[in-house]
């Protein structure tokens, strides 16, 4: 974002561990709204051949603010939770 | 496999002050929190308003050392975006008029949720309740149609004749016990907050107890600026957008619009009058109703603070809602269990309590505001009823401490004496809304509607609205 001096990414802390798979998306059932993407604050989704995509990554970025669980009216994504003990620390909340 | 008298599934304030309650009450209880630290897992503001210490004495014994004392609130109102400067703000002190000690002595006591968090489920550990960290509940227990116990994603299985669900806003206790697969999309917000470190003699210079602010631009929402003692979040967005609302028909990324708002002029004086160093980013979601959640029971199961739904839709406050919603489920599970009769109209006694309660009593007048306040990012009230929207908001502030029902009735000189412009207001733009979109006048009648309820409660008879 212009003019703001840091980057989100390297403000968000996490603890050591395995925290499993806690995201799951079933193509079959997306309509490719798009919704996920607006919502998820860390820019995990996107939009490819009208389906969404979770970046492959998201267990080293997710916010476990589940945001894409809540807004997806198809019931093509699930959240469960990382593993207890580990995922987001929130030093400050 | 263990047993208990109570199992408690999350340890944040709802859940700590239920097993608090129930192990003073001589049960033996349980919490259980996937988390390393109660308090790892939150995002909040996070200001805790005066009725924390008028129903729970034992807080103001308590001193953090992130705590500062809000005796003053502000609110900013901007020009609309790209300008985004300050056109007006007001600042309200605390009153003797409202009808608590603890109120006239403050608004709010801003803090860290980590440290609020761990001494509330210390002081559980202490009364007798036994905590487990790093354990995610994933399933749960069943016999002859009631809960009894859950098991955890290790395998362990814990029994006790009632779970208290009380593992925040993505429940999935209450997804397993039936209650609902999630909340709706219109009754969740989706906030952001970014933490800064800031030196504890500029935010004493710069602050002192004017520390919980909020800044509204027409079309925009809100945003909190919120100083602890050393420390500063700015978050939202809030105050009127559920999460549905914002993505659907704004399709604005909620991080977006808050760093959007960081950025505006009077935000970034502050951040730097304090020398603010950004510190953290935080995402959380926030229950967002607009009725009172009856679905927070079962037989042997009941669902406590944001997992129940129950913080207040005008300010987003929720800990006080939670801890008191925890005390109050304990008291009935000990009841239950004394009597025996562990079944679901046994455990509906926690529901209506609750509804009844001063919880469900700010919910419920905190509904109606909320359709009033939801103008104050109308830019055309913004534009044209600038008066109304100084009555308005200072209203506002105080109604942040004092019970609502009360602040209501403060409204209607206010609105008496405007109702000329509003009518007027409504006679000039309602055929240009007709033409140019029928949605923003739907809302802007819901508004005027949400006003006449509102005389109409107050002077006791119906208005046809
Ligand atoms: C950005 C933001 C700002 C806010 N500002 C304020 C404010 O200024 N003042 C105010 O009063 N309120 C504020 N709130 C609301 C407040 O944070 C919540 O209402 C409050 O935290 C609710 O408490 P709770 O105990 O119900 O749930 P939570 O505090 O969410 O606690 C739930 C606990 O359960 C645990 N858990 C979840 N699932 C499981 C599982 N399966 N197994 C084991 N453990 C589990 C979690 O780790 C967590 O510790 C804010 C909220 C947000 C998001
Ligand atoms: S919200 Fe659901 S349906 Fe819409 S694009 Fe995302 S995954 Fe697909
Ligand atoms: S949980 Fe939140 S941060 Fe993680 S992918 Fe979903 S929307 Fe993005």
């Amino acid at each position: 974002m212009e003019g703001i001096d840091f980057e989100v990414k390297e403000l968000v802390y996490r603890g050591e561990g395995d925290t499993g798979d806690f995201i799951s998306f079933d193509p079959g059932r997306c309509d490719g709204c798009g919704l996920c993407v607006k919502v998820c604050s860390a820019g995990l989704w996107s939009l490819r051949e009208g389906k969404a995509r979770l970046a492959p990554r998201y267990r080293e970025l997710c916010l476990e603010c589940a945001a894409c669980w809540e807004i997806c009216a198809r019931g093509a994504v699930d959240f469960s939770y990382p593993a207890g003990g580990t995922g987001v620390t929130i030093r400050f909340g | 496999m263990e047993s208990y008298d109570l199992i408690v599934v999350g340890a944040g304030p709802g859940g700590s002050v239920a097993a608090m309650t129930a192990a003073e009450l001589g049960m033996k209880a349980l919490m259980l929190e996937r988390a390393n630290y109660p308090g790892e897992k939150n995002a909040s503001g996070f200001a805790l308003s005066s009725k924390g210490e008028r129903d729970f004495p034992f807080l103001k014994e308590v001193e953090f050392p992130s705590m500062r004392i809000g005796r003053r609130t502000q609110a900013h109102f901007l020009s609309p975006p790209p300008e985004m400067e300050e056109r007006f703000s007001m600042v309200t002190a605390t009153s003797r008029r409202i009808s608590y000690p603890e109120g006239r002595d403050y608004f709010v006591k801003t803090m860290y949720r980590p440290e609020l968090d761990r001494y509330l489920a210390e002081r559980a550990v202490r009364k007798g309740a036994e905590l487990r960290l790093k354990t995610l509940v994933t399933g749960m227990v069943w016999e002859a149609g009631k809960v009894c116990g859950v098991r955890t994603e290790g395998g362990e299985e814990y029994r006790a004749p009632v779970v208290i669900g009380a593992d925040g806003v993505m429940s999935m206790t209450a997804r397993m016990a039936g209650l609902r697969e999630k909340f709706g999309r219109d009754e969740v917000v989706s906030l952001c907050t970014v933490d800064y470190a800031v030196p504890k003699e500029r935010a004493d210079a710069v602050i002192h107890e004017n520390c919980f602010q909020t800044y509204f631009a027409p079309g925009f929402g809100g945003l909190y600026l919120i100083v602890m003692a050393d420390g500063v979040h700015v978050g939202g967005p809030g105050v009127t957008n559920s999460l549905v609302s914002r993505a659907v028909r704004k399709r604005i990324n909620p991080a977006k619009e808050v760093l959007q708002m960081i950025n505006c002029p009077p935000i970034q004086r502050q951040l730097t009058a304090l020398d603010a160093r950004p510190r953290e980013w935080q995402a959380h979601m926030l229950p967002w109703m607009d009725q009172f959640n009856r679905r927070i029971y079962t037989g042997g199961f009941m669902l406590v603070g944001d997992a129940a739904g129950v913080p207040e839709p005008l300010w987003a406050e929720g800990v006080w809602q939670a801890m008191y919603s925890g005390r109050l489920a304990a008291e009935t599970a000990h009841e239950a269990l004394q009597e025996g009769d562990t079944s679901a109209s046994s455990m509906q006694r926690y529901c209506d309590r609750l509804e009844q309660s001063p919880v469900g009593q700010e919910f419920i007048a905190g509904v109606q505001l909320r359709q009033l306040f939801e103008m104050l990012g109308d830019p055309v009230i913004f534009d044209e009823a600038t008066d109304l929207l100084v009555d308005l908001s200072n209203n506002m502030l105080w109604n942040c401490q004092e019970p609502k029902a009360v602040s209501i009735n403060r409204l209607f000189p206010i609105l008496f004496e405007n109702l000329p412009l509003l009518m007027g207001m409504l006679r000039v733009y309602a055929p240009i809304l007709l033409e140019t979109g029928g949605d923003s006048l739907r809302k802007r009648i819901e508004m005027i509607k949400g006003v006449a309820a509102m005389v109409a409660q107050m002077t006791g008879g119906e208005v046809e609205a």
